[in-house]
């Protein structure tokens, strides 16, 4: 559904993305691995919208739903694709593509229930968005629980919650998640985890970034080793927690 | 006492005497005459109370070991019946391990005070009293200052007016102001005990029954002040006998900011509804009751509060820093006096001869004009947030700070149009169905009065929209924005779009006020759209609080409604307003009454649960009541 041919993205003068070529399909979890500045959050800052590539094309697939593929106006290519990379980031977010960001970065002076309501900012489907409030707060009690505190207040945990909650309020197609597990305790990183087995079960594409390459490796379907830019690797998870090299550079084995 | 506490008690003593010399040295006590020395001491007895508050919430935190664990919502010093034991512990350890009472404490910064001020002034009387004549060296003692500061009658000192039983008064006086500072922040802490004797007076001051009538006192408050304000306009009525025009523009100052405060005393629901309907009406009343003088200047204060809130769309929602705003507000007044006044311009005038209308007669009434007022702004607005667009912080600020100086340069130099630095004259009066409400009540309300009123209700319009604002999908779009623009965006917010939005609707508040401020004056010229009204709605929504309609309304009359009443000060108002910014921003950094989401931001969390809360709350007497009003 979602696919990336030779995508270059500059730094000003740095070549931060060498030409990186992926797919994901509908359905799956697929995970970019790779040691830092490896180009794993460029690339979802590719897709999002938020750095815009120089070369290369993005595409994601024209699924007609919600009637969203109007408001991307023409631009289509042959197959009924879209081409994201010319869309700026709130259209693009408009299509479908949700990005929960590195760091998580949610708005701290807005309430949790802000929060989610801004992660919907693009929808005008009220009633599907109270259902998919309904849905995220089920996913994660905890915020329920604190639905009129400001975000800022919470723990890392929550706020990495949070972030994944307010991605999910979007209704995406797909979900691009960003180290979710950063800075968190390894029985939190475990329960993050088991919630984004949850949300994959519940029919959304996920596209994850992870610095822990074990764990994310776990959950997915396919994964991708990034290296400086370039794609070293590819290939179904299983396969890359067996792989010699892989296990060296990046499980720690 | 530990020897800690006592030179901490002395240097708190010190600090106090040197704030107060400040204000000898500028002839304060001079000014105020009769009770100089009584004010002094409350003067001192307020900053003794903020040092004092600190130290008891640091104790008690340090004690209950509470406070740390800032993850739990819930302030933990708040020792009420949810903690009961938590509290009893605390009350078994309080004595031994604060052995020093906070009324000895107060006695000994008190003392301190008083002395030196009883030695400085008995230093200067003496000298007076032998003929020594001081004020070549040092130009405000006068003898009329040091006559008030020791309590004798006006005029020269002898020698015989120099005595033990004066100073002794003095050092009392401050001694009490001490105590008594003690004994509020005690009863404020509303924790049991400090210590014996605290514990129990604090124990009656702030049980349930003074508490309420607190309350209450503080929502009869503005209405007292509103009623002697309307007594002392009666003819022949005088405050302290002198310069009453100034006591009443104070008192008005006054009754309007406590007018806020009582509202956040009111219990939400019915009884806040009717206390906002009074003020609302009270409110109202004064433009009839105020004369000319204090009429002009609240009017003032209330353009500038349609100017912060405005503002505050654009740097306190958005959070874009506008240096330049003075251009809407100079757009609006420039448009309504194009519509309004004759032309003075020779080809203007030709122009409007040709298409058959005359130069001399207005071409719109106030209410015609205000529609185009508006979207002149809000254009001038859109015009200046495209080439902005990509900039953030520092930039933002220069190149807008550009922006307002290119307006008022272009109304300076473009003579022909705008008649240059001679100014538009005689702009026409804002008129209600073709009469001049001046007309109709019978000169009840003067022509100023008639601007005060129109201002009062332009704001009342404007913070309401300003707060819908806040609440609305759009508000929380500009915080978002605020906070970070890339997520804000990868979350689809437009941020050209919103951008723009907040420009243009802060714009079209600041033209609204740009009219009113045309009307008011009459005549305009360039030089009243300096930078400083930029730097005014600036510091007016800073000093109130960034985000908080209320606040807003409190920082302007603070910073435009004070000045005023200072203007008794002479050559040292300004300094004196400098120095009471400067302890504003020590004291409350985050504004009078910041907004919730504000606090958040700016203090750490746990300053955001102790102290500004309970600040807030002690200035309030009741916690959470403010909560509700700005959200």
């Amino acid at each position: 559904m979602l696919i990336l041919e030779s995508v270059h993205t500059y730094y000003g003068h740095i070549h931060a993305l060498k030409g990186i070529s992926l797919t994901v399909n509908e359905g799956e979890i697929v995970t970019l691995i790779g040691s830092n500045g490896a180009g794993k959050t460029t690339t979802l800052n590719t897709i999002s919208g938020v750095l815009s590539a120089r070369g290369g094309a993005i595409y994601l697939q024209d699924s007609g739903r919600n009637g969203r593929s109007r408001s991307a106006g023409g631009r289509h290519d042959s197959d009924g694709d879209i081409r994201l990379d010319r869309l700026p980031a709130h259209e693009i977010a408009r299509l479908g593509v949700s990005q929960s960001p590195e760091g998580r970065k949610i708005f701290a002076r807005l309430s949790v229930q802000e929060n989610l309501a801004m992660g919907a900012f693009a929808r005008t489907d009220h009633d599907s968005i109270r259902s998919d409030l309904d849905r995220v707060l089920k996913l994660f009690p905890r915020l329920q629980e604190r639905l009129t505190q400001p975000g800022g207040t919470l723990s890392g945990g929550e706020q990495q919650m949070l972030a994944i909650g307010r991605a999910l309020m979007s209704s995406p197609r797909i979900l691009l998640l960003d180290e979710p597990s950063m800075g968190l305790a390894p029985i939190l990183v475990q329960q993050i985890f088991q919630i984004i087995r949850e949300i994959n079960a519940q029919g959304t594409t996920i596209l994850l970034v992870e610095q822990n390459a074990q764990a994310a490796l776990q959950v997915a379907n396919r994964g991708y080793v990034l290296e400086t830019g370039n794609i070293v690797l590819s290939g179904a998870a299983q396969d890359l927690l067996a792989d010699p090299q892989v296990a060296e550079a990046y499980l720690g084995i | 006492m530990p020897l800690e506490s006592a030179t901490r008690a002395v240097r708190t003593g010190l600090i106090a005497f040197a704030f107060l010399s400040y204000l000898i040295l500028i002839g304060i006590p001079g000014r105020i005459g009769g009770p100089a020395l009584p004010v002094l001491a409350l003067i001192a007895a307020l900053f003794f109370w903020l040092i004092l508050r600190r130290e008891s919430i640091g104790q008690f935190r340090q004690v209950s070991g509470v406070g740390q664990d800032s993850s739990e919502g819930k302030p933990g010093w708040e020792i009420g019946p949810q903690a009961g034991a938590n509290g009893s512990r605390v009350r078994e350890l309080l004595p031994s391990r604060f052995g020093t009472p906070l009324v000895l404490k107060g006695l000994v910064s008190g003392v301190t005070t008083g002395l030196l001020v009883a030695i400085v002034s008995g230093i200067f009387a003496t000298a007076m009293g032998n003929g020594v004549a001081i004020q070549p060296v040092l130009d405000k003692i006068v003898p009329l200052n040091i006559a008030a500061l020791i309590g004798v009658s006006p005029g020269q000192i002898a020698q015989s007016d120099v005595s033990f039983i004066r100073f002794l008064v003095q050092v009392l006086l401050f001694a009490g102001a001490g105590i008594l500072a003690a004994l509020v922040a005690a009863a404020g802490r509303n924790e049991p005990a400090q210590n014996a004797l605290t514990g129990r007076l604090s124990a009656h001051l702030s049980g349930p029954t003074i508490r309420s009538g607190g309350r209450f006192a503080g929502i009869a408050l503005p209405f007292v002040l509103l009623v002697y304000i309307a007594w002392l306009g009666l003819p022949g009525v005088t405050a302290f006998g002198t310069n009453e025009g100034t006591v009443r523009l104070l008192l008005t100052l006054i009754a309007t900011g406590s007018g806020l405060f009582a509202l956040r005393l009111c219990r939400p629901g019915r009884e806040k509804l009717v206390v906002a309907v009074l003020l609302g009406l009270g409110v109202v009343t004064m433009p009839f009751i105020l004369d000319q003088f204090q009429n002009s200047v609240m009017g003032l204060v209330f353009i500038f509060v349609m100017m912060g809130l405005g503002l505050n769309i654009v740097v306190g929602y958005a959070g874009l820093l506008d240096l330049g705003y003075v251009a809407f507000f100079a757009i609006g007044a420039y448009t309504y006096a194009f519509l309004s006044a004759p032309f003075s311009s020779p080809y203007i005038s030709s122009l409007l001869i040709l298409l058959g209308i005359s130069p001399e007669s207005p071409l719109l009434g106030y209410w015609m004009a205000l529609p185009v007022a508006m979207l002149t702004a809000a254009v001038g607005g859109v015009l200046l947030g495209i080439p902005v667009l990509r900039l953030r912080g520092d930039y933002l600020a220069i190149v807008t700070l550009g922006f307002g100086e290119i307006i008022r340069l272009f109304m300076l130099n473009l003579g022909e149009l705008t008649n240059g630095p001679r100014g538009i004259l005689e702009i026409s009066q804002p008129a209600l169905f073709g009469l001049t409400p001046v007309d109709v009540t019978f000169g009840l309300l003067s022509s100023q009065g008639w601007i005060f009123l129109l201002a009062l209700v332009s704001s009342a319009l404007v913070a309401f929209i300003a707060n819908r604002l806040n609440g609305s999908r759009l508000g929380r779009a500009w915080f978002a924005m605020q906070e970070d623009e890339d997520v804000a965006e990868a979350t689809g917010v437009h941020l050209v779009r919103t951008k723009l939005l907040a420009f243009a609707i802060g714009a079209t508040f600041a033209g609204m006020a740009g009219q009113l401020y045309a009307a008011r004056q009459i005549n305009i010229f360039p030089e009243n759209f300096s930078l400083f009204v930029s730097i005014d709605a600036l510091a007016l929504i800073i000093v109130g609080g960034i985000g908080s309609p209320a606040g807003i309304v409190l920082g302007a009359l603070a910073l435009k409604g004070l000045p005023e009443v200072l203007r008794g000060v002479d050559e040292y108002r300004i300094v004196t307003f400098a120095a009471l910014l400067v302890i504003m921003m020590i004291v409350r950094p985050d504004g009078i009454l910041p907004s919730p989401r504000r606090r958040i931001q700016l203090a750490d969390p746990e300053e955001a649960v102790g102290d500004s809360d309970q600040e807030t709350g002690e200035a309030l007497a009741d916690g959470d009541g403010g909560k509700e009003e700005d959200q």
